[in-house]
């Protein structure tokens, strides 16, 4: 499944948040969003889930305006993971990740298929002896882990998540990377706000780098240029012989 | 803090003690009567104990387990929907609210008019204060405002309450605002509580439909819709559920706070947070709650019986402080 993003504008406030954007996503990519702080990151991110309607231009997935989606529809073509995730209630681990699955029937009722996404969400994140747990007793990265469960549930084919791997320890953030870049392979479209460039360049198929609403870099990890980084971020990055990133530095001037 | 009873499971042991605990309230009042012969006087004709057992016993514990019920429903409903703990129908102001929808169709004569105009006038109220308190509050604002907002509901109809009785021709005014502000079930008659059956099969109807989008709505609104919830329809049918509920307990029963709170949390305590889960055990846990409530004044040794509402808030408020004390919101 594609989607597209074309000329889309959004203000907020008065303030130009994104300026003119053009994204092409396909099945197969696992595209790292990548910029400073206040870039507009999860803006288009927001768009993209559908959440954020532009001021101008249009966002599209297969080629239907997302805004024509209905709340069904839209949660079985993409699952979207926010920065900000609250839980009202101290629900039972396994039953949020459950709340994945809400498109497909009741939640109150599992049939077997559901069953088998929540598990293999739960396994993919490794948090399935997280699953009998209130979410409320969970430490931040192991709550983050049940959230992106819950996103990976829908067995979506588009994938949003934003800061996917933030609150997580190293081991786990590699294994998260691994993850939707083995989801991507498999046919998803991935995209994900990501602040780790190292690992972004190391699993992403291609990074977006945005900055200031704009698009200002769009390429494969291994040939992202050193000056686009440099220019955004205020960091030079170091790579190895393949391009790949392994380390940042403070900008030399 | 692991579920200890499967929700399902705790709401059937609920249906039992509820059972148990209106069997009881035949027993118990100012005439003694044994167990054995108000069992009997109930289904065979023994005169005076069956006209005491029938007519006077049995329908003030079905109306008070009915209010009870609507309650406890209606708090779970409202507490998923604001997506916090403290929301109750007498915290709120929407009990109050429905008992000056009740007070203004009796003391201006539309009572009159037909048998569904108190019911109905209650629902209305109640409905227009659980409108404010969703325009004003629902996750946007702190629990704190939200309860402030609440008090300023109840006491804005408490006051215009007491105006009303003051401004009404009928000299028993007074005594019957008591009524209102503090509920009873004395001498109400299975009239009374099938005046309200289509309110509360309606209400009931509509918070358990609501359960799937109460459960979504735990990630916040904005996850809720990107999973496929339908939050226009879930908050249409919280809202017209509770207020059809909290308006015909308050036509049943008076206002009477605190149910919607403590009954919920005790359900949580027992069987999870889920609040798709809550809706049904909370129903069934005010009903036996407020049931027994109504036992428990008629035993105590007071010349003049205590007001049910007056119980219910003896044992709810230190539950609501209790809730306000130990309730935290999850971030991540």
């Amino acid at each position: 499944m594609t989607i597209n993003m074309h000329s889309f504008c959004v203000s907020l406030g008065g303030t130009e948040i994104l300026r003119n954007v053009y994204l092409n996503i396909s099945p197969g990519e696992f595209i790292g969003l990548v910029g400073p702080n206040g870039a507009g990151k999860s803006t288009l991110l927001r768009a993209l889930a559908g959440l954020q309607s532009g001021d101008a231009g249009q966002c599209t997935v297969n080629e239907q305006n997302i805004s024509e989606l209905s709340p069904i529809e839209r949660a079985k073509k993409l699952a979207y993971l926010p920065q900000s995730r609250p839980v009202y209630w101290s629900m039972i681990a396994r039953d949020v990740v459950a709340l994945g699955r809400f498109a497909y029937g009741s939640p109150l009722q599992i049939d077997a298929r559901d069953a088998k996404a929540v598990d293999n969400a739960l396994m993919a994140t490794g948090a399935t002896h997280l699953k009998a747990r209130p979410v409320g007793e969970l430490s931040g990265g192991e709550r983050a882990r049940i959230h992106l469960a819950r996103t990976l549930a829908a067995e979506t084919p588009i994938i949003i998540a934003d800061e996917p791997i933030a609150a997580l320890d190293p081991a786990h953030q590699l294994s998260v990377m691994q993850m939707l870049r083995d989801k991507a392979n498999n046919g998803s479209s991935v995209i994900a706000a990501l602040h780790e460039l190292p690992l972004a360049s190391r699993f992403c198929t291609r990074i977006i780098v945005l900055d200031q609403g704009r698009i200002v870099g769009d390429a494969d990890a291994k040939i992202l240029p050193t000056e686009v980084i440099e220019c955004t971020f205020g960091v030079t990055p170091m790579r190895d012989q393949s391009g790949i990133i392994n380390g940042l530095l403070p900008k030399i001037t | 803090m692991k579920t200890i009873l499967h929700h399902q499971t705790l709401s059937i042991s609920l249906v039992v003690l509820s059972s148990i605990l209106i069997i009881i309230s035949l027993f118990i009042g100012p005439a003694s009567i044994a167990p054995t012969a108000a069992i009997a006087a109930l289904f065979n004709d023994h005169g005076a104990i069956s006209v005491v057992v029938r007519e006077i016993r049995l329908p003030r514990a079905l109306a008070a387990w009915v209010a009870g019920a609507c309650l406890g429903a209606a708090g779970a409903g409202l507490q998923g929907l604001l997506r916090n703990p403290l929301a109750d129908p007498g915290v709120l102001g929407v009990s109050a609210a429905a008992a000056l929808g009740a007070v203004l169709s009796i003391y201006f004569n539309f009572a009159t008019l037909a048998f569904w105009v108190t019911p109905f006038s209650a629902i209305l109220f109640a409905l227009g204060a659980t409108t404010i308190l969703y325009v004003l509050g629902a996750g946007r604002v702190s629990t704190a405002r939200l309860i402030l907002i609440g008090v300023g509901i109840s006491s804005l109809c408490g006051a215009l309450l007491s105006l009303v009785m003051n401004l009404s021709p009928n000299p028993y005014a007074l005594s019957d605002l008591i009524n209102w502000l503090f509920g009873t079930v004395a001498n109400r008659s299975f009239q009374d509580i099938a005046l309200t059956v289509p309110f509360t099969v309606v209400g009931f109807a509509a918070i358990y439909a609501s359960g799937p989008g109460l459960s979504a709505l735990t990630l916040g609104e904005e996850t809720a819709a990107t999973i496929g919830a339908n939050l226009a329809r879930t908050t249409m049918l919280v809202i017209a559920g509770a207020a059809a509920l909290v308006g015909a307990s308050v036509a049943i029963a008076g206002a009477i706070g605190f149910i919607g709170i403590v009954a919920p949390h005790i359900v949580r305590a027992f069987s999870g947070h889920n609040p798709a889960h809550v809706l049904v055990p909370s129903a069934l846990l005010g009903g036996a709650i407020l049931t027994a409530a109504d036992l428990m004044i008629r035993v105590l040794p007071f010349d003049q019986e205590l007001k049910l509402g007056v119980a219910a808030a003896l044992i709810g408020a230190p539950g609501f402080v209790w809730v306000a004390m130990s309730s935290k919101r999850i971030t991540s």
